[in-house]
């Protein structure tokens, strides 16, 4: 499961945004970005300035994973505690690290915890599983 | 003592032949087994050597083998880098009558794991044969076979010292009174009928090995066959007539399942003079039945309670229960409900349901009656004879639905046969109630006025009246119809979709994903999306659509309700399709899926620029959990994002019918060596080779996809907005877009 995914992913159970993550298993796996047309990392670059990435959601994914990134070996990942706008200095590092993290790191073994109810969704060879137990389904 | 093992190239020509049905002595060669996918054979060998010694063989005069080392001595055959062996075990060890040492092997290994294997699965054995040696010279003292036969008090102790043979037993053949055992002869020669018998039993039943048993009783016999699979089968074989002119023959297995009796059936005509005090019985009681038929009958009836528990397993058939639960291992009604076995459902009346207008004249005349167990019964389904619990009083009234049924009572030495059919109505008080047992037999067809009746679906409706254990009238519940349930995924679903796709995983991409068969229409909906949107693949199945998502310069989601389908989205493993497209767009590795129900979809309110919705609509079985589904859909959307939505359509090609309605059942076939693991099928069935799996679905009319778009109403204040819609190859379309709800000033 990459973090994007993981950005865009919130509790079946009670829509609780964003899920926390513990993870057994990470994996740095490099991809060529998608395309070069307008500029080095334009596919998040995009993605960032139409609004389709939830700053928190980000921040919050790297924070669960820290420990799990420093055994990457791809730098610490750092990003600023809000979205930054596209004529701040450090703006194409930002994006590089964005990349990184989004799309090229990838959750193996671990849990999503849905941060109200503690209510945890594994994550089996990359695959979460939200599918609610029939116990569970009130609405 | 010690066993060897050798290990030795194989011999140019098989030193086997296959297992010689008229020997009465088959086992006592040397057998030969294969094994295959082995990692090296050494691992066998010392698995092999670590096993305990195999028990004597008491029929084998030879292998005195308490005492003899060769005798566990066993050859295995092997060619350097082959991953398959054959191993040659002998007689001693593999007779007949001792526990053989593959039987032991096989319960050892059965349980998984053993190591020696590549992929680490148990053991598989396969007879190939046995040494073509010439027949040995009879023991001076015959063998077990031809020992007069036992009492029949102590049959199932003969039977248990025939191990590991299972038997079928053919009771009541025509001409009773032949002697076909004399002294000399041994149970492969018979005369008069009963030899025709055995050259039909083995041309129609393609029995390759076989062997029969007559007892002195006359008016059966067994047949001894090689696995409880080949018993099923054949008992199958024979319920469906394949002995003609024998059709009257009935079967049912004996002893732990692993014997079948089979016996003439005896007809109903035979015990029309038996007089039962307090059984009435009305024919066409109730004139129409098709409205009550066809509630319980349908796909997606979602009352059927889950198998409950009875003493010794659970109840195979289907079964709902009215007014109060019946617990079948207490043998009594639930008086305090506890929340077990399925929903506690009041009794119907009057307009409630469609089949309570039955309810209502049964209690006309009966006002106690308030309780009402349905039963489901498939060809070949019955129940055992029983009397009624006592937690019931009197009347015990049945309503026969759909189709027709022997019901057999007995008493003592008593018998009689009923013949119930659609729309009649049985009423038992007294004698009939307390003192006679009925039952119905498990088997495909009935005897009645020398006419063999095959059997059909049938429901049945039993009315009786709970009582407490003081005989006091229990109080009426009353129903009280439900809303019809969204939110608990109905069992139709989870059995016909869910498990469906589960099960059928592997197959199914490889017929589908890994040929690369797309939807056009899909494709081109992709190929137009704009750059950079985030497109959600609700229902993804094996993540097909994903690559070309992923080829347009977007990032696709993909989720579905089968966690096996998504372990193969993006599988390598050989050229396919869709591998080539992920590996050219450099998403090859994981591509992004998520397992979820697509009534609730784990993804964040209007984070979704587009989504597709491809054959996931027509698996699901009402309208509300419909319209959920695309309520959930234009949540996750954003305002102007847009999906394509397709579901099978009724309509087919050139006006054909494929389907007999929109509630139906639709088989898909697959290759064995795609289960492995995997158990049964889902209403499978044998079809050759081919084992076939049936899917739930709920094919859509014109104009219907529509009506549910526009019963979806206003999300987070945005609404569905249908841009097209159409018919294409078998499938209704829509393509439907997220506005926003003005306001009103």
């Amino acid at each position: 499961m990459r973090l994007l995914t993981h950005n865009t992913l919130q509790s079946p159970l009670t829509s609780s945004y964003p899920l926390k993550i513990t993870c057994t298993a990470l994996r740095h796996i490099p991809s060529t970005p998608l395309t070069t047309d307008e500029g080095p990392y334009d596919f998040v670059r995009n993605l960032l300035e139409n609004g389709k990435i939830e700053w928190d959601g980000v921040t919050g994914a790297r924070e669960d994973l820290k420990d799990k990134i420093e055994e990457l070996a791809v730098g610490d990942l750092q990003l600023p505690s809000s979205q930054p706008s596209p004529d701040s200095p450090d703006y194409t590092s930002t994006l590089k690290t964005l990349h990184i993290l989004l799309l090229e790191v990838h959750v193996l073994e671990g849990t999503l915890i849905d941060k109200e109810n503690g209510r945890a969704f594994k994550i089996d060879n990359g695959i979460p599983n939200m599918i609610l137990l029939e116990d569970e389904i009130e609405r | 003592m010690a066993r060897s093992i050798t290990l030795l190239a194989p011999p140019t020509s098989p030193p086997y032949a296959p297992l010689n049905p008229h020997s009465p002595y088959p086992m006592h060669y040397p057998t030969f087994v294969s094994v295959q996918k082995l990692s090296t054979p050494e691992h066998l060998k010392a698995f092999l050597l670590d096993l305990p010694p195999s028990s004597p063989c008491p029929c084998c005069p030879s292998s005195s083998s308490s005492s003899s080392p060769a005798s566990e001595e066993l050859k295995i055959y092997h060619k350097k880098n082959n991953k398959s062996v054959v191993i040659e075990i002998p007689h001693a060890m593999n007779c007949i009558n001792c526990k053989s040492i593959c039987d032991r092997l096989k319960e050892v290994t059965s349980s998984g794991g053993f190591e020696g294997r590549k992929d680490g699965s148990p053991l598989k054995w396969r007879y190939l044969g046995s040494a073509n040696l010439p027949p040995p010279v009879p023991p001076s003292t015959p063998p077990p076979f031809n020992l007069p036969w036992p009492k029949f008090n102590l049959l199932p102790k003969f039977i248990a010292s025939l191990v590991p043979t299972n038997v079928i037993q053919i009771k009541g053949l025509p001409g009773q009174g032949y002697n076909l055992l004399s002294s000399s002869c041994d149970v492969t020669t018979f005369s008069g009928e009963l030899a025709g018998l055995k050259r039909s039993l083995k041309i129609a039943l393609d029995l390759s090995f076989y062997q029969v048993f007559v007892p002195q009783r006359l008016d059966k016999v067994y047949l001894a066959l090689p696995s409880i699979q080949e018993c099923e089968r054949v008992k199958k074989l024979i319920d469906e007539g394949a002995l003609k002119p024998l059709d009257n023959l009935e079967t049912s297995f004996v002893r732990e399942r692993e014997i079948v009796e089979v016996k003439a059936m005896e007809d109903t005509e035979s015990t029309k003079d038996v007089v039962i005090p307090g059984l009435t019985i009305v024919k066409k009681w109730v004139e129409d039945t098709s409205l009550a038929f066809n509630y319980f009958t349908s796909p997606a009836c979602t009352a059927w309670f889950s198998q409950q528990r009875k003493r010794g397993g659970v109840v195979s058939r289907k079964v709902i229960h009215y007014g109060y639960v019946f617990d079948y291992v207490a043998n009594d009604i639930l008086r305090e409900y506890e929340g077990g076995a399925g929903v506690l459902e009041g009794l119907p009346v009057e307009e409630q349901t469609p089949w309570s207008f039955v309810t209502d004249k049964i209690r006309s005349s009966h006002p106690d009656v308030n309780q009402c167990t349905v039963n489901s019964y498939l060809p070949g389904q019955g129940i055992g004879h029983h009397i009624d619990a006592t937690g019931f009083g009197e009347p015990l009234i049945s309503v026969s639905l759909g189709g027709s049924i022997v019901m057999e009572f007995r008493k003592g030495p008593l018998r009689k046969f009923v013949f119930l059919e659609d729309g009649d109505m049985m009423s038992l008080t007294d004698s009939a109630r307390w003192e006679w047992s009925h039952g119905i037999n498990s088997r495909m067809t009935d005897l009645v006025n020398n006419k063999v009746v095959k059997r059909e679906r049938r429901v049945s409706l039993t009315y009786r009246v709970a009582v407490t254990k003081e005989k006091e009238v229990m109080p009426f519940r009353p129903y009280v119809a439900k809303v019809e349930d969204k939110v608990k995924t109905p069992v139709v679903e989870l059995e016909g979709v869910k498990e469906f796709y589960n099960k059928v995983a592997e197959q199914w991409h490889h017929t589908r994903s890994k040929r690369g068969i797309l939807w056009p229409r899909c494709v081109e909906f992709l190929n137009n999306l704009e750059k950079y949107s985030i497109v959600a693949d609700v229902g993804c199945g094996d993540g097909k659509y994903l690559p070309a998502i992923f080829k347009n310069g977007c990032f696709g989601i993909g989720c579905d309700i089968s966690v096996e389908l998504l372990k193969l989205c993006g599988k390598s493993g050989g050229p396919d399709v869709m591998q080539q497209e992920y590996d050219k767009t450099s998403w090859a590795e994981r591509p992004e899926v998520a397992a979820a129900d697509c009534l609730r979809l784990p993804l964040r309110t209007s984070s979704c620029d587009a989504a597709i919705c491809i054959a996931v609509m027509h698996h699901l079985s009402t309208l509300p959990r419909r319209i959920m589904c695309l309520k959930e859909i234009l949540r996750i959307l954003r305002v102007g994002g847009k999906v394509d939505v397709q579901a099978w359509a009724l309509e087919q090609e050139g006006g054909k019918r494929r389907f007999g309605g929109q509630e139906v059942y639709v088989p898909f076939k697959v290759q064995p060596k795609y289960l492995e693991g995997k158990g049964s099928g889902v209403g499978g069935e044998d079809d050759g080779d081919l084992i076939s799996f049936d899917r739930y679905c709920h094919v859509y009319t014109e104009g219907e996809l529509e009506k549910v778009v526009e019963e979806v109403g206003v999300v987070d204040g945005k609404r569905w907005e249908i841009e097209g819609k159409g018919w294409d190859a078998g499938n209704w379309w829509v393509r439907i877009r997220c506005v926003e709800v003005k306001k009103l000033k």
